[in-house]
């Protein structure tokens, strides 16, 4: 008896404790410790035909000013590497415990061959505390390309870990009045590399990228006329105008191509109550969407090309609306604030930026496209305003004074990140982020 | 015999295994192989057309000087109103009185407004300034062939800077002679 | 030689004997040492788990969080101050101007076992967020007592979520060795509590989460197989997976980088769920 209790006793015991090692309470882990990962880039190796050692630290300097202007990564200072300092070459693999040692989450590695066509600059990224290649690619251009090709690195070392592409590689196009009068400017993302678009000396306004980033719409009064559309093509010298087959008398302004490319939204002036036209990029076909005697501006097109977001002042102030491609289902989205205007919607269609008039000056806002929420972003007590998407979601460009002239700034949509792109060059605005290169 | 066989089976084997080897070294680099792409870019540009003339949006400065010259004069607004005060009429009337003597003049009614506000908004604003000046225009009598308007928006302060001064200013409709 | 050979034969022996001596003291001192019954010192008090949420300002109220015996460095479980500085309602915006103080959200009351979101980008919009409310300094104590055990919560569970919370949440040696059940008739070991607190918090360290992951209800499960000292055996194995393969990484990585863990009270397979919470 006492031997069977005893060995009852044991089994018990025995399966209590296979039952509490399969069966250990989870741990829940709710909050990351951190929101930025650590990269390390090598200098890359320079094998080449011709001597040219800068390529190795320019394009670490490229890689890293991006990487750490991303909101993604932070920069290993590379005198604290354990593993060398530059590629040797792309045989093999490197020794992870030497970067995943440092605090390193990825490692760029690479080698630059110039040749008589140009460059090559070939580059892997790892992830160094799984120990993985998680890409490996080539980029081809010339000398001068090789900042262009530090930042698209940067970009894809992000979407390698993230997903979603960083936009070191994007630019974009505003209206500055630094040379006199208000033209249409291009810049890096992050502000290097000002140049002028048009020279025309007129009044330029509204620049808008078309959605594979070859043109840009804009308005113009160039030939003394009434404003209208003008388009710049990347890498020729004449801007043509847009709209061939639109009324030439009338006032036209604020093109915007939709996400396809397809359709134009443009507002025109008729009878002197400006509305909302859709047309074919050459401005035929056009159908008038919006039919008040208020003015109706402001067109942005949702990401999924369905919808438009718009201002129109029908209820005697100007406010945010949302209706569909074809003009139906006209929906107020904005209640609080006197004055609303500049929607923008987001690339993943979750959000609609404006700006709403504060005590006399500009912040920017985000509302939810049902117009059920929104939330400050921006309250800086000098005006922000025009506010423009990052391709990727996670910036937002608009302009502010709060230095005393208008100047374009970026900010991510969380808050942080705050950066001034540019600096002390007369008055800039009107910002507009161009798509990602990739799109040509 | 033995040896020969054993020599074949050596080289049978050697060639294999080279194959083998050349097969899974060029899947291995089809595999590992990098992604391509150019990353060349392209600039933007546009030539200069012709020099600065003087004035605004391809317009000489010279429109403006005759409309004075003429007599014509400016209309205000009050701030985000585009309806006619009291001095705006009187100056409207007057104007009227120097366009009906002269029908071969015809003059481009200019809208502007002052910074505050967004500027798309301040173009449609100017628009409907200069509309509310000709329209008045019109009720008076003027043919509207002699007529024609134009808006700037924020984009053409008469006077720079900011302050209420500078903003009323700013908040107007200018008269232009057009050749 | 003789004399010699019998002096040294008198000292082997006396060596021998101070030898055995030695050996027995030291056998004394061990056997003291490991059967004598110290009492517990389980000095982890309640609300660490939260506490790490609070911005620096609110803690006033709150217990310190103390520092765990365990070799986890706790004082790197507040999160750093300058993400403190921007309360804010989640998802993204947040204003930077903005100083209210952020009182922590009650843990949420309906659990989602399964991943919701397609992944990023999602072209559906997102779901209203949850406005901040700002509560009183009773609610926020009340709900430290709720997580440290002492109030029934009153809320109904789902099972899984209650098991998890209370393994994760409960400071079960509260009260010396008692074992106390916290949330809804759970019975969580103290020991294991123990390691499951200090477990999350060195994990927590080691885990990178870019901000645009937090909007989207991303939810891993994570099997991991450690041996008695805490390192990994093998690779974890994700038994859940969010819909977002770049986050399901992130998550391993976390745990590979986390290696060791603190010694587990036995080695085995143990459940890591990752879920960020909605804290900025």
């Amino acid at each position: 008896m006492r031997r069977a209790s005893g060995a009852l006793a044991l089994a018990g015991l025995l399966l209590a404790a296979a039952a509490s090692a399969q069966d250990h309470p989870a741990v829940v882990v709710t909050d990351p410790g951190a929101r930025t990962f650590k990269a390390a880039v090598q200098g890359f190796g320079d094998r080449q035909t011709k001597p040219g050692p800068e390529h190795v630290a320019e394009l670490r300097q490229g890689i890293g000013a991006a990487l750490a202007g991303s909101g993604v990564f932070t920069t290993i200072d590379p005198k604290a590497y354990l593993g060398p300092d530059t590629t040797a070459s792309l045989d093999g693999s490197p020794t992870c415990p030497d970067w995943s040692q440092i605090g390193a989450d990825a490692l760029v590695d690479g080698v630059v061959v110039s040749g008589e066509q140009g460059l090559t600059v070939e580059f892997r990224i790892w992830d160094v505390v799984r120990c993985r290649r998680l890409l490996h690619k080539r980029y081809f251009g010339d000398a001068g390309d090789l900042d262009r090709v530090g930042r698209r690195i940067a970009d894809d070392v992000v979407l390698a870990f993230t997903g979603q592409s960083g936009v070191a590689a994007t630019e974009i196009a505003f209206i500055s009045d630094r040379s006199g009068r208000k033209e249409v400017h291009v810049m890096n993302a992050d502000g290097s590399d000002v140049r002028a678009g048009t020279h025309n000396r007129s009044i330029n306004a509204f620049p808008q990228w078309s959605p594979n980033g070859n043109e840009i719409v804009y308005t113009s009064y160039r030939l003394g006329g009434q404003p209208t559309l003008y388009l710049l093509t990347r890498g020729r010298n004449q801007p043509g105008p847009l709209l061939q087959r639109v009324d030439k008398g009338a006032p036209i302004y604020r093109g915007v191509f939709d996400p396809a490319g397809r359709r134009l939204a443009f507002v025109m002036s008729v009878d002197g109550a400006p509305d909302i036209f859709v047309s074919a990029p050459d401005g035929s076909g056009s159908r008038q969407l919006t039919r008040h005697r208020s003015i109706d501006i402001s067109p942005s097109w949702s990401p999924d090309g369905k919808r438009l977001a718009f201002v129109s002042d029908r209820t005697g102030s100007p406010q945010v609306y949302v209706m569909d491609a074809d003009g139906g289902n006209e929906r107020r989205l904005t209640y609080q604030g006197s004055y609303n205007t500049a929607p923008a919607w987001s690339p993943d269609g979750g959000w609609i930026a404006y700006e709403t008039r504060v005590a006399g000056q500009f912040d920017i806002w985000l509302t939810d496209p049902d117009g059920r929420t929104a939330v400050p972003l921006v309250t800086h007590p000098r005006s922000d305003e025009g506010p423009s998407w990052s391709p990727d979601g996670r910036w937002l460009a608009f302009s502010s004074t709060r230095r005393g002239r208008a100047d374009i700034y970026r900010i991510g949509i969380d808050g942080g990140n705050l950066q001034r792109l540019t600096s002390d060059a007369g008055e800039n605005t009107s910002p507009t982020w161009g798509p990602f290169p990739g799109s040509r | 015999m033995f040896v020969r066989n054993a020599n074949a089976r050596m080289r049978m084997a050697w060639v294999v295994a080279v194959c083998g080897l050349a097969l899974t070294v060029s899947a291995c680099r089809s595999k590992k192989g990098p992604e391509d792409e150019g990353a060349a870019g392209g600039e933007f540009g546009e030539q200069t057309l012709g020099g600065d003339m003087g004035g605004i949006a391809g317009r000489s400065g010279e429109g403006l000087e005759a409309a004075r010259r003429m007599g014509l004069r400016t209309v205000y607004f009050d701030y985000n109103d585009s309806s006619l005060r009291q001095d705006g009429q009187t100056a409207l009337r007057n104007n009227y009185d120097v366009l009906r003597r002269r029908s071969d003049v015809r003059v481009e009614i200019q809208g502007n407004c002052d910074e505050r506000g967004s500027s798309e908004y301040n173009f449609a604003l100017g628009e409907r300034r200069a509309k509310a000046a000709r329209d008045y225009l019109l009720q008076l009598g003027l043919p509207s062939s002699q007529l024609t308007t134009v808006s700037f928006g924020e984009e053409n302060p008469a006077s720079p800077g900011s302050g209420e001064s500078a903003w009323a200013q700013n908040r107007r409709a200018d008269f232009a002679v057009v050749p | 030689m003789d004399w010699a050979l019998a002096l040294y034969d008198e000292r082997r022996r006396e060596m021998r004997r101070l030898l055995v001596l030695s050996v027995l003291l030291h056998a004394t001192a061990v056997a003291l040492f490991v059967w004598t019954p110290f009492p517990q010192r389980d000095v982890v008090l309640p609300g660490v788990v939260t506490v790490d949420l609070l911005a620096p300002s609110a803690l006033e109220g709150a217990p310190p969080a103390a520092k765990a015996p365990a070799p986890a460095p706790a004082p790197k479980a507040p999160a750093p101050p300058p993400e403190q500085a921007r309360p804010a309602p989640p998802p993204p915006p947040t204003p930077p101007v903005e100083k209210t103080v952020v009182l922590p959200k009650e843990p949420a009351p309906a659990p989602k076992p399964k991943p919701q979101a397609a992944p990023k980008p999602a072209p559906a919009p997102k779901p209203a967020p949850r406005p901040e409310p700002q509560r009183s300094y009773e609610d926020v104590m009340k709900q430290l007592r709720q997580e440290a055990g002492e109030i029934e919560e009153l809320t109904p569970q789902a099972p899984a979520a209650q098991t998890a919370r209370a393994a994760a949440g409960a400071p079960a040696g509260a009260v010396a060795g008692s074992g106390l059940s916290s949330g809804r008739g759970v019975r969580v070991d103290p020991e294991e509590a123990a390691w499951m607190r200090r477990a999350r918090i060195h994990v927590r360290q080691s885990w990178v989460l870019a901000p645009g992951f937090r909007t989207q209800n991303l939810e891993t499960h994570v099997q991991v197989r450690l041996d008695a000292t805490g390192n990994l055996l093998d690779e974890p194995r994700i038994v859940l997976r969010s819909g977002n393969p770049w986050y399901d990484d992130g998550v391993l990585r976390a745990l590979q980088k986390a290696s060791p863990l603190p010694a587990p009270p036995e080695a085995g397979e143990w459940l890591f769920v990752f879920r960020p919470e909605d804290w900025l």
